[in-house]
C-alpha cells in the first residue's frame, strides 16, 4: 500500500494505490467554515447538482451515464463535524483492469468532473425545472424522520438541547429556510464553493495514481487558494441540569441522556475515549449499561451512545417502556458511578485496549474507512496506526477515572410512548 | 475437500461435507484481514408446524427468534457476545422466516471463534431461570418493531397476499406470544431442528480452507449428536387467489406510500431455471421502474413520485413481482401505476446495459469477507447449491425470452395498498 500527496496550489490530492478492492473510489472534499455557510442552500445546492448538470438535464440521464461506465455510483452528501463543513461529491468505479474499453480511467475523471464543473445554469439562470424539483422533494422529505422514533428522539432532543446554536441545527434547514431559496442563492453559493472552500481530493484503488493526478488536473480547475484554518470544535456552553418530557405517537419510550463532554487532552481525546466508551456502552453485552440495562434488569433491547467530540457533547439512549424510565436513569448512573470509582476487572479493562487495536485491522479492510483514516491523519494530525499501537496499552483506570469526570448530564430527554 | 470454481469471476469456494451432515463452505481471500464464519440452522420464524415420527407438532409463533436469543447464552445465563468480544471479536445472530443464522467477525483466533461459534449452537443446556430473564429484552426488542413502519407495511402485504402461508405472521411472534412463550417449545423447536444436518457453516476471508477444515473436524469430534429426525415440515397449499386485492391503511408516515404486489404460479414459468427467471424479472422491473426508466422521469417530473422502487422474488409457489412509491397524490397515482404494472415495456437497449451493470456487480461482489458470507448464505438457504455460473446466467439472457417470460406475467392476481397518513 503506497501513499501519496500531491500538492497543487489551490487542492490537495492524497492517494492510497492498494491491490486489497475491485473498486476504485474518489471524493472532492469542499471544507468551508459553517458559520461563514448558509448550509440549507448549500444542503440544496448539493441536491441540485446530483439531480441534472449542465450537459445532463435530468437525473435519468445522469444514471444512463454511469450505467454506460459499468454502473459508477455517483453521490454527494454534506456533513458538519463542529465548526467544519465539509460539501463532499465521490464517484464509485470499477477498478479498470477489469474493462475491455480502453480509456475507462479517463472517461470516470471526465464524466465526474463535468458535472462538478459545470452545474445545470446559464447567465445567472439555474435550470428551472430542475431547480423546482429538488426544492418540492427536500420539502417532501423534510419530516421523513419522524416515522423514526429512535432518530426523531435524537434530532428533537438535540434541538432542545441546543436552541437556536450549531449543533442544534439541522443542516438542510428548516421549512421557511428552504422555501427562501432562489436560484441566484444557488449560483452564488456555487462560486462561493469553488472560490474560497478548502478543497481536498482523496482517492483510493488499485491505480497509477500520477496517471489520476493527471487526469484530475486536466479536468478540475479551482484557481484560488483558500488560506484560513478553520477550527473544528465547538465549545458548548449548557444550562443547569433539566427535565424534558414530551408526548408522542409511538409505541416505544426513547430515553436519551445527554451529557456535556469537556475539553479533552489529545490523549484523553484519541486514546482514553474510545476505551472509556468501550467499557461504558459498546463491549458487546459485557460494558456497563448493557450489563445493567439488559442483562441485569431486561429492561430493554436498544441501546445506544454517541459521544461528539467536536460538539462537545455525549448521550446515551434507550428504547424501553416508560413504566422502566425511572429503573433505567437509576442504572444509567450506576454505571457512570462504577466508571468514576473505577470499578472495572482488569482482564477485562486490557481486552477492551486490545480489541481497539484488532479493530484497527478490521477498518483497513473498508476502503472508506482506510481513506478516512489517512485524510484525518494529515487534516487534524490524527493519530497513525503506530501512535495508536504505542498510546493505547498506556491507558490507565485512572485515565478512565478522569475521564469520566468531563462528562455532567445536561438533559434528561424523554419521549413518551403513546397512552393505550 | 471439493472445489467449486464460479465461472468467469475468477473464484473458488472451499467445500466439505463432515460425517456427523455438516456442510462446510470456505471462500478465502488474504488480502484481507477480516474473516467471518455464519453457523446457519435451516428453520426459521415461519417454521410453527411440522411432523416428528408421523406426529404434529407446533410451536408459537417467535419460537425461533426466542431460541436465538437464548442461544447466545451458555449455561450460566452468560452471554456468548463478551466471550467474542475478548477474543477481539464481533458477533451476532438473526432469525429470518426459513433460517437461523449465528456469526462471527473477526481478524485473528479463526480457532478459537470457530470452536465458540460451534459451542454456542450446538451445546445447549436450557434453564429456565435465563429463559425467563430474556423475555423483557425480546419484548422491547417487538415494541420497537411496532414502531418499524416498512416491517408493518411487510405484514399488511403479506396478509393481502397469502391466506394459507405463515409468512403472514411476523417471526418475531406477537406480544402475547413472546408473554406466554415456554421454554418446552424452545426446546422442542431445538431437538427438531438443530442438527449438524440441518445446518451449514460458511467461512469466508482471510482464512486457510484446509485449517478450517481441520478445526471443525476436530471440534465435531468431541461432540455427539443424536440421530437426525427428519421432520416434515407443514405443506401449505396457498390458493392462486390473493385474498384481498385493495386496501388502504392509515401510519405515521410522512409521505403517503403506495404498493402493487402480484401473485404469479411458478409453473407458469417452468420451462425457465429459477435464477435466470428472476434475473430477467428483475432487469425488466428495474427498466419500467428504476432510475433510467422515462416513465419514472415522466412521473417524477410530474410531480407524482418522489420515489420508485420495485423487486422480483419466489415465495415457494408463486413469484412475486412489486412495484412501490412514495408520493403525495396516491389516488393520482394509482391507475397510472397500475397501466404500467400490468403492461410492462421492454426496452432491449435499456436491458443490455443493465446486464452490463450486473456483470459489473457481480465482480465487485467477491471482495469483502461479509458480502460474500451474505451471497452464499443466501444461495445455499435459497436454492440449497452454490451457483456456479451467475456471471454465465446474466450473459445468457435473450431478448426473445424476456419477451416470452413478461408474456406469461400475468399480473390478474395482485393487490394494491395505499399507505396513508395518520392525520391522528
Amino acid at each position: 500500500m503506497k501513499q501519496k500527496i500531491f500538492d497543487y496550489d489551490s487542492y490537495r490530492i492524497y492517494t492510497i494505490e492498494t491491490d486489497k478492492f475491485k473498486n476504485c473510489y474518489m471524493e472532492i472534499n469542499f471544507r468551508d467554515d459553517v458559520r461563514k455557510v448558509k448550509t440549507p442552500i448549500r444542503s440544496f445546492l448539493c441536491s441540485a447538482m446530483s439531480e441534472s448538470t449542465l450537459k445532463y438535464k435530468t437525473k435519468r440521464n445522469i444514471r444512463i451515464a454511469c450505467e454506460e461506465l459499468y454502473n459508477v455510483e455517483l453521490s454527494s452528501r454534506i456533513l458538519r463535524n463542529g465548526y467544519t463543513l465539509f460539501t463532499n461529491f465521490s464517484v464509485d468505479f470499477l477498478n479498470p483492469k477489469y474493462v475491455k474499453e480502453k480509456g475507462y480511467l479517463e472517461n470516470v475523471f471526465s464524466f465526474f468532473f463535468e458535472g462538478l464543473m459545470n452545474p445545470d445554469f446559464t447567465d445567472n439562470h439555474w435550470n428551472e425545472n430542475s431547480f423546482q424539483l429538488v426544492k418540492e422533494k427536500i420539502l417532501s422529505t423534510l419530516d421523513v424522520y419522524k416515522e423514526r422514533p429512535r432518530v426523531f428522539a435524537m434530532i428533537d432532543g438535540k434541538e432542545k438541547l441546543f436552541p437556536n446554536s450549531i449543533p442544534g441545527k439541522r443542516i438542510v434547514g428548516t421549512r421557511e429556510e428552504i422555501e427562501k431559496i432562489t436560484e441566484e442563492d444557488l449560483i452564488h453559493d456555487y462560486h462561493e464553493m469553488m472560490n474560497q472552500a478548502h478543497c481536498d481530493i482523496l482517492v483510493i484503488g488499485n491505480l497509477n495514481m500520477n496517471e489520476v493526478a493527471s487526469y484530475i488536473h486536466k479536468y478540475f480547475h479551482k484557481s484560488s487558494i483558500a488560506v484560513e484554518e478553520i477550527p473544528f470544535r465547538i465549545d458548548s456552553k449548557f444550562p443547569p441540569f433539566r427535565k424534558l418530557e414530551i408526548e408522542s405517537n409511538y409505541n416505544q419510550t426513547q430515553l436519551v441522556l445527554f451529557y456535556h463532554l469537556k475539553e479533552l487532552t489529545r490523549k484523553e481525546r484519541y486514546f482514553v475515549m474510545p476505551i472509556f466508551r468501550r467499557i461504558f456502552s459498546s463491549a458487546s453485552l459485557g460494558d456497563k449499561l448493557n450489563l445493567h440495562l439488559r442483562v441485569e434488569n431486561s429492561l430493554c433491547y436498544d441501546l445506544e451512545q454517541g459521544f461528539q467530540y467536536y460538539d462537545s457533547f455525549a448521550y446515551v439512549r434507550v428504547g424501553l417502556s416508560l413504566e422502566n424510565v425511572e429503573i433505567a436513569l437509576k442504572e444509567i448512573r450506576r454505571s457512570m458511578k462504577e466508571m468514576l470509582k473505577k470499578e472495572i476487572r482488569e482482564e477485562f479493562f486490557e481486552s477492551q485496549k486490545e480489541k481497539f487495536l484488532k479493530d484497527l485491522k478490521l477498518r483497513e479492510d473498508n476502503m472508506y474507512g482506510l481513506l478516512d483514516f489517512y485524510y484525518f491523519e494529515q487534516l487534524e494530525h490524527a493519530p497513525s496506526v503506530l501512535e495508536y499501537k504505542k498510546e493505547i496499552p498506556k491507558v490507565t483506570l485512572k485515565d478512565i477515572q478522569i475521564f469520566g469526570k468531563k462528562m455532567e448530564e445536561v438533559l434528561l430527554y424523554i419521549l413518551k410512548e403513546k397512552k393505550e | 475437500m471439493k472445489e467449486i470454481k464460479l465461472k468467469g469471476l475468477d473464484e473458488t469456494i472451499y467445500t466439505e461435507t463432515l460425517a456427523n451432515g455438516l456442510e462446510i463452505y470456505i471462500w478465502k481471500n488474504a488480502k484481507i484481514n477480516t474473516f467471518m464464519a455464519s453457523y446457519v440452522v435451516k428453520c426459521g420464524g415461519e417454521d410453527v408446524a411440522f411432523q416428528v415420527n408421523k406426529k404434529k407438532k407446533s410451536v408459537p409463533y417467535g419460537t425461533a427468534h426466542y431460541l436465538e436469543h437464548i442461544l447466545c447464552k451458555d449455561e450460566n445465563g452468560t452471554s456468548y457476545l463478551p466471550k467474542f468480544n475478548a477474543l477481539g471479536s464481533y458477533s451476532n445472530a438473526s432469525t429470518y422466516p426459513d433460517k437461523t443464522s449465528f456469526e462471527v467477525v473477526g481478524t485473528e483466533c479463526v480457532k478459537e471463534n470457530l470452536n465458540l461459534l460451534l459451542d454456542e449452537v450446538q451445546e445447549k443446556i436450557f434453564n429456565e431461570e435465563y429463559f425467563e430473564k430474556e423475555r423483557g429484552p425480546i419484548l422491547e426488542e417487538a415494541r420497537m418493531r411496532k414502531d418499524d413502519i416498512s416491517r408493518i407495511i411487510l405484514y399488511e402485504i403479506q396478509n393481502c397476499l397469502y391466506s394459507v402461508y405463515p409468512n403472514r405472521i411476523s417471526g418475531l411472534g406477537t406480544m402475547e406470544d413472546i408473554e406466554n412463550m415456554k421454554l418446552d417449545s424452545l426446546k422442542l423447536f431445538y431437538d427438531t431442528f438443530y442438527h449438524p444436518k440441518n445446518s451449514f457453516l460458511i467461512v469466508t476471508g482471510n482464512v486457510l480452507p484446509i485449517e478450517v477444515i481441520s478445526i471443525v473436524k476436530e471440534n465435531q469430534k468431541q461432540k455427539t449428536f443424536a440421530k437426525w429426525i427428519e421432520p416434515k415440515m407443514e405443506k401449505y397449499k396457498e390458493p392462486k387467489k390473493v385474498p384481498v386485492k385493495y386496501k388502504e391503511i392509515s401510519l405515521n408516515v410522512e409521505i403517503p406510500q403506495v404498493y402493487m404486489t402480484a401473485k404469479i404460479p411458478k409453473k407458469v414459468f417452468q420451462e425457465y431455471d429459477e435464477i435466470y427467471l428472476i434475473d430477467v424479472l428483475s432487469l425488466v422491473l428495474i427498466s419500467n421502474f428504476g432510475s433510467t426508466s422515462l416513465f419514472k422521469e415522466e412521473l417524477v417530473q410530474k410531480k407524482l413520485v418522489l420515489s420508485l422502487g420495485s423487486y422480483a422474488t419466489v415465495e415457494k409457489d408463486y413469484v412475486i413481482l412489486q412495484v412501490s412509491a412514495r408520493t403525495k397524490y396516491p389516488d393520482e397515482l394509482v391507475p397510472i401505476l397500475k397501466q404500467r404494472f400490468t403492461h410492462l415495456e421492454l426496452d432491449e437497449k435499456d436491458i443490455k446495459r443493465k446486464i452490463k451493470s450486473e456483470i459489473a456487480n457481480l465482480v465487485l461482489n467477491y471482495e469483502e469477507a461479509e458480502t460474500v458470507n451474505e451471497i452464499l448464505t443466501y444461495s445455499l438457504s435459497k436454492y440449497g447449491k452454490i451457483i456456479q455460473n451467475e456471471k454465465e446466467i446474466l450473459e445468457s439472457i435473450c431478448f426473445e425470452d424476456v419477451q416470452k417470460i413478461i408474456e406469461k406475467a400475468s399480473m390478474k392476481e395482485m393487490n394494491t395498498l395505499v399507505v396513508r397518513q395518520d392525520v391522528k
